[in-house]
């Protein structure tokens, strides 16, 4: 009986119609692949000096946060820790995280950073589905994820202290 | 854009990746015309929520515009881009991050292409899109791609038994919601 139903609703979830994609996604792609193309020779310098800028832009950020953070130097952790500790690390702030009131209904600022969070375990998923085997590529892509998820446990805690202030005045 | 579409009719994957490789602006568009349902329909059924499967079709045409020049593409051009919005999907259904994301919604998709159907697949939508994430990509990877179980359990890191007991409670589920 089951087996007939199965059949049934196979052939139903096969028919189903094919959905259009939201206009105006084509020019995007386009545009964004345009931006992404591989540099030429002529464009080298100019990449190197956007490296150097962004670098230079990050290890500010980084100070900034370290100096908020306290307890924590995300520089040293991303040239000492291993992969395991990273893993461990990540797990924690996790656990932090859910046992946080209202987890998972960011603001805005929290959901950017999920979204760039879940862009790291896209990368992470997509070297474990490939069979890549590179071990600093997932430090590195480990680190960031930590780094990520510290930012959110401080925003969400802010956010939500800020709610509640609110709520009691 | 209609010259490129009148050559393409002869045009092999391997003509078509050589253009897409020099960056050919028509030859671009009409990989995305040509493929753009297939990819938005697969990602739809599979993450169950229009804005995933929006950003899931973004980030594979990015891909297949901006790597159709550096990888070695052998076969069809249609099942390369078929491969890689499936892997975007997955990629997003394996994340605990966009996990969160994925809720049900039925009535926030675009027009849709057939009208006359609408009707008697809003149903089954509505009830596909109510389940877990991964009984629903389950389903969508064995009955309409024609994955195998071990093929499937390989995709989401399990055994060939976690495809076959997902694809089971996802059909019961289905039976069950549609009964109600």
């Amino acid at each position: 009986m089951n087996e007939k139903e199965d059949q049934a609703l196979r052939d139903e979830i096969r028919a189903l119609p094919d959905l259009d994609p939201p206009p105006g996604l084509g020019d995007r792609v386009v545009a964004i692949s345009a931006q992404r193309q591989p540099r030429t020779a002529s464009k080298g310098p100019l990449a190197l000096a956007a490296c150097l800028v962004a670098a230079v832009a990050f290890s500010v950020l980084m100070g900034e946060r370290s100096e908020h953070a306290g307890d924590v130097d995300y520089e040293v952790l991303a040239a000492q820790a291993s992969i395991t500790d990273l893993i461990a690390e990540s797990q924690m702030l996790e656990e932090r995280l859910r046992s946080m009131p209202f987890h998972g209904a960011y603001g805005d600022t929290g959901r950017v950073l999920a979204y760039r969070i879940a862009d790291v375990d896209g990368a992470l998923n997509a070297m474990y589905l490939q069979d890549v085997d590179d071990s600093d590529e997932r430090a590195r892509l480990l680190h960031q994820r930590v780094v990520l998820l510290q930012s959110l446990v401080e925003v969400e805690s802010q956010d939500r202290g800020a709610a509640i202030l609110r709520a009691a005045f | 854009m209609l010259r490129f579409e009148q050559q393409a009719n002869g045009a092999t994957s391997a003509d078509i990746f050589e253009r897409l490789k020099r960056g050919d602006r028509s030859a671009q568009e009409w990989v995305y015309r040509s493929y753009s349902r297939m990819v938005y329909t697969t990602a739809r059924r599979m993450l169950g929520d229009p804005g995933l499967a929006e950003d899931a079709t973004q980030d594979t045409f990015v891909d297949v515009l901006t790597k159709a020049g550096t990888l070695d593409q052998e076969g069809a051009l249609g099942a390369w881009v078929r491969r890689i919005a499936i892997n975007h999907c997955l990629m997003r259904l394996r994340s605990p991050w966009t996990r969160w994301r994925v809720v049900p919604r039925s009535d926030a998709d675009p027009v849709r292409s057939d009208e006359a159907t609408v009707e008697r697949a809003t149903d089954l939508e509505r009830a596909l899109d109510r389940l877990p994430p991964k009984a629903r990509a389950v389903i969508w990877l064995h009955d309409v791609e024609g994955y195998t179980h071990k093929e499937i359990g390989r995709l989401f890191g399990r055994t060939a038994s976690y495809s076959k007991s997902q694809l089971a409670r996802g059909y019961q589920r289905l039976r069950e919601s549609r009964t109600n």
